[in-house]
């Protein structure tokens, strides 16, 4: 009874996590691109075959993890695969993130049968999947990591430098003996100190748990619902019982893991963040596990506290995954978006009978972006691919021009773009033919709506 | 001969700590924040007229921004502004003595935790010059004087073995209750947790049944609670209960995030779900590491809390407080003082989490000796797991040695941030100077002039003049009743006597006579120098720059 019901469970997940993905059909990102375009692939029929496939990798990762985790505790493997699949960072995966899916891929193929075959020490296996994913970050993601720059003696000889001076030209100070000042104020200390400041925000509960409320409304996804956070407490007491345990290890090693990982990667703090779904899902199902455990053995407390918990998560769920559905500028990357507005409308004009098509280049490729939505036709000299400037440059007559609000009407500091300004461009004897309004975009300075516009 | 060497050292440490408090409090911070000068003000006029700036006979809560700050700190204030006069240094004397003091009290609670006298002084010596407990040592805040208090009355608490010491930790938790709004939940809050010891309680099947009957058993262990609030009640009555309760009306967290949803997803449900969310957020803000160790929101940045790069704790001890944290839970279900750090942490955590702001090291400073004891918890697991696993002593010595410079170049680098570059930091609109240099001047020329106009882009610039001014509080409580009326907030200046504080208009103000301006305004010198009667009489600097301008006209 109890299997068929987990079935029944897993089918309505699918359900909802396919007609969710579907209901968003969020255009291609720039790494969705560049692996359509090497495979010479265009069009949403393409991008979903990468999806499915996306899918596809993730799924036989989660197979994997949860055969890693039944060597260590069987209990605890389906809560782990139930949290990491139900949290809206998996779906994001599965839509735009093919590459960070291989990634998890290669890291649990490595694990799984790492232990089994060729590594029969712990810790040489875990550095081996350092090198792996370090490496995949700096040559297949072409990630830069900002630690690296932290480690320039010049850089940090002028940090010192800048601060002495700038103490220095207070009116009225303390003055303390330079040699006192310089055991702190030189190039290794700072060095160390710009590098402990890229390597500590991994600590941080709130861009892993918080993001539904985040504090400083940080571009990122939802990575784990805010009501975990109690049982990922609760699974820390249960597992500090155990002391030596060999999940505890495998906790450990994995949230070592997602550090090097974090600090070794670049982007937004739910990628840089991903691994750690694995080790903290773990803990969180160890609080839920015992949680049962004990509801089982009649404690109300426990009993009273699993169901609020089981409560609140169902609906933080369902919620979560509306939100995706109707604020997907607010939590996906809105660059395509922009693109998508743009190539969407110039595929239903005729472009023939225009003498030049202009696409901002502002926030992306938008070559590439053009070969996905119009495919050849984009290799025709009439299509500009860059950042225009109406303000200061004669538009040429009969044009298409797709861009920013600011890229018509002149940038402005601070996003300062007045609300009208098709007007503005209507009065430059233009025929506007749409524009959108797009939340927190990150074309500064050029504002948050978009258009499209033909001079006449 | 340890015994001594060990108190010897403790004295040392004690002494460099003290030294770094109290030293040029008058040069580090540069200026006063509005609040400081407050509180130095009504210390002032209490001490010179029995009442407040309003004219209120030995108030228990000063009125000041209409935000009713306890006014235990003003009241401790009182000698050594008689002894050394009103000024920056005096007013903060109270913060660097509650902060020398509450580092013995630290001192005592690690021995409570840490067996070994010598890890225990190590980790005394690492967390005395922790950033936050240095920086506001050297600020007036009610609530770092509240936090002393607090740890006095959490050893009290913990030792209380001796039943005498339970109500000596009544009397401090009073005092910390009347030194700063969040303990006067905190405190009721903690002694509760300690009568009920609810962790203790979870093992059991039918919790409430059990609590139930412990309550009834253990009746005499909930005294202490109804002894705080006795001690609190004179607060409320003292004052109108709703205006003490002004500052929870404007800082409170269900009127800030109402209606908690976003619009797109706004229904009862949604609201109560996000809602709860942002309050859990505010409770575990308190523990995420990235807070302790460097993050600064915008709130705090704006105002004389901020440390430049760092935040409560230390960089790495941010993260050792991660390590103590395990320690504490795996110990919380045999040992009751363990159980009592977790009690200290959600008490004190509890008032900042109905405030506003999601992490704010003002709100829950309570908690501060409890996350540095935690530290001190895990700072002592790193060195016996060191010690066990690793059997090289050549070895083993090289990494104490590496982590101890570590930390000694980090406290030197703490000492610096805080008395060097604070000081170039904080120099903002919560920290203005310039009143401190200029303000002597103008009163030395103010009497043969009949109107003083001052403009400054600072909120509540009038306190600063009557602060440096030390203007006469029998003068200034005459003019009580024409101040922004109770329940108004936001910037409460007002015009009084011959002084008006107004944008400075040059077109206009040219044809004035007898008048002296302060003003902060871009001039041009020339155009002054070229009206009849008008002078340029000062150009007033603060800490970094030229910052005001004394234009007398006659």
């Amino acid at each position: 009874m109890k299997k068929y019901l987990a079935v029944v469970m897993e089918m309505i997940w699918a359900v909802v996590l396919v007609w969710t993905a579907v209901k968003i059909n969020f255009p291609p990102t720039t790494e969705q691109l560049t692996i359509l375009n090497f495979f010479n692939l265009q069009g949403y029929t393409s991008l979903w075959g990468l999806r499915i496939f996306s899918l596809g990798i993730l799924v036989l990762t989660m197979l994997l993890w949860k055969k890693i985790v039944e060597r260590y505790e069987i209990s605890l493997a389906k809560w782990s695969l139930g949290l990491i699949i139900t949290t809206p960072v998996f779906l994001v995966l599965v839509l735009i993130h093919p590459l960070v899916s291989l990634k998890l891929f290669l890291l649990s193929l490595l694990m799984y049968f790492g232990t089994k075959t060729f590594f029969k020490k712990g810790w040489i296996l875990w550095l081996v999947m350092v090198v792996v994913c370090v490496g995949f970050n700096y040559l297949i993601l072409g990630n830069r990591p900002a630690i690296m720059n932290q480690f320039s003696l010049k850089e940090a000889q002028n940090e010192v430098t800048a601060r002495m001076t700038e103490e220095d030209s207070l009116f009225t100070k303390i003055t303390l003996p330079l040699w006192w000042r310089r055991v702190a104020y030189n190039k290794y200390y700072f060095i160390y100190k710009n590098a402990v400041s890229e390597a500590l925000p991994f600590w941080d509960l709130e861009s892993v748990f918080f993001q539904e409320v985040h504090p400083l409304d940080q571009k990122s996804i939802v990575m784990f619902y805010w009501i975990e956070i109690y049982a990922f407490i609760l699974g820390i007491y249960f597992l500090v019982k155990k002391r030596k345990s060999k999940l505890n290890k495998l906790i450990f090693a994995g949230i070592l893991l997602s550090w090097v990982d974090f600090v070794f990667s670049e982007g937004s703090s739910y990628l840089r963040l991903i691994l750690i779904l694995f080790p903290y899902s773990l803990v969180i199902a160890s609080g839920f596990e015992e949680l049962r455990l004990m509801s089982k053995k009649k404690y109300i407390l426990a009993k009273f506290s699993y169901v609020i918990l089981g409560v609140i998560l169902i609906y933080g769920m369902s919620i979560n995954y509306y939100d995706l559905t109707v604020r997907k500028e607010k939590w996906f990357d809105n660059r395509p978006l922009a693109f998508q507005f743009w190539y969407e409308k110039l595929a239903k004009m005729d472009l023939n009978q225009y003498e030049q098509i202009h696409v901002s280049a502002l926030v992306g490729d938008s070559r590439a972006y053009c070969y996905f939505y119009l495919g050849k036709v984009c290799n025709q000299d009439k299509f500009i691919f860059k950042s225009f400037d109406l303000s200061s440059e004669n538009p040429v007559i009969n044009s298409v021009y797709a861009g920013f609000a600011g890229e018509f009407v002149g940038s402005k500091f601070k996003n300062d773009i007045d609300p009208n300004w098709q007007n503005e461009v209507i009065k430059r004897k233009f025929i506007f033919l749409e524009s959108e309004s797009l939340a927190d975009t990150v074309a500064y300075k050029y504002g948050n709506d978009i258009g499209l516009a033909i001079k006449e | 001969m340890s015994k001594k060497i060990i108190f010897i050292v403790f004295l040392v440490i004690l002494g460099i700590g003290a030294i770094i408090r109290f030293g040029n409090l008058d040069k580090s911070p540069p200026s006063l924040g509005f609040d400081e000068a407050s509180l130095g003000y009504n210390a002032y006029s209490i001490l010179k007229t029995g009442k407040d700036e309003y004219g209120n006979f030995l108030p228990i809560s000063l009125r000041s921004f209409n935000d009713f700050k306890p006014a235990l700190y003003a009241y401790l204030d009182i000698p050594f502004i008689y002894f050394g006069g009103l000024n920056d240094a005096t007013v903060r004397m109270v913060s660097a003595l509650a902060g020398t003091v509450s580092l013995i009290f630290l001192y005592f609670l690690l021995k409570k935790f840490i067996k070994n006298n010598w890890l225990a002084l190590v980790s005394f010596f690492i967390l005395s010059f922790e950033p936050w407990r240095l920086h506001f040592s050297r600020n007036a805040f009610e609530t770092h004087l509240s936090m002393a208090f607090f740890t006095i009355a959490a050893w009290f608490l913990i030792n209380s073995k001796k039943k005498i010491n339970i109500w000596w930790s009544v009397i401090f938790f009073g005092l910390a209750a009347y030194s700063y709004h969040s303990a006067r939940l905190s405190a009721p809050m903690l002694l509760l947790f300690w009568a009920l010891d609810p962790i203790k309680l979870t093992k059991e099947k039918n919790v409430l049944g059990k609590s139930w009957s412990f309550i009834k058993k253990h009746s005499k262990r909930f005294l202490p609670i109804v002894g705080i609030i006795v001690i609190c009640i004179p607060i409320f009555i003292a004052n109108n209960s709703k205006l003490v309760l002004t500052r929870f009306e404007q800082e409170n967290v269900f009127q800030h995030y109402a209606p908690y949803a976003p619009k797109e997803l706004l229904n009862p449900l949604s609201s109560g779900y996000f809602l709860m969310g942002i309050i859990s957020g505010h409770i575990f803000s308190n523990i995420s590491s990235i807070n302790l160790n460097f993050r600064n929101f915008s709130w705090v940045k704006m105002s004389p809390q901020f440390i430049p790069g760092m935040g409560m704790l230390g960089w790495i001890e941010g993260l050792v407080f991660i390590v103590g944290f395990l320690e504490v839970i795996r110990q919380i279900r045999i040992s009751e003082k363990h159980r009592f750090l977790i009690y200290w942490l959600v008490a004190g955590i509890a008032p900042a989490a109905a405030t506003w702001t999601w992490f704010h090291p003002l709100r829950s400073l309570n908690i501060y000796p409890a996350l540095e004891i935690i530290v001190a918890i895990g700072l002592v697991k790193i060195f016996k797991l060191i010690n066990e696993n690793i059997k090289n002593r050549l070895v083993r010595t090289a990494i104490f040695t590496a982590i101890g410079g570590v930390f000694l170049v980090t406290i030197v680098f703490t000492i610096n941030n805080e008395l060097l570059y604070g000081a170039y930091e904080n120099h903002g609109e919560y920290q203005p100077g310039g009143y401190k240099e200029g303000m002597s001047y103008l009163k030395s020329i103010q009497d043969n002039y009949d109107w003083v106009i001052i403009d400054t882009p600072h909120a509540q610039p009038f306190v600063f003049l009557m602060f440096y001014e030390k203007m006469d509080p029998t003068f200034v409580q005459q003019f009580a009743n024409i101040r922004p009326k109770p329940g108004i907030t936001g910037n409460l200046t007002f015009n009084f006597g011959k002084f008006v504080f107004r944008k400075f208009d040059w077109p206009k103000d040219k044809y004035l006579k007898r008048t002296v301006f302060w003003t902060g305004a871009d001039i041009n010198d020339n155009e002054i120098n070229t009206v009849s009667g008008a002078k340029i009489r000062m150009k007033v600097n603060n800490a970094l720059y030229h910052t005001a301008d004394i234009i007398t006209m006659e």
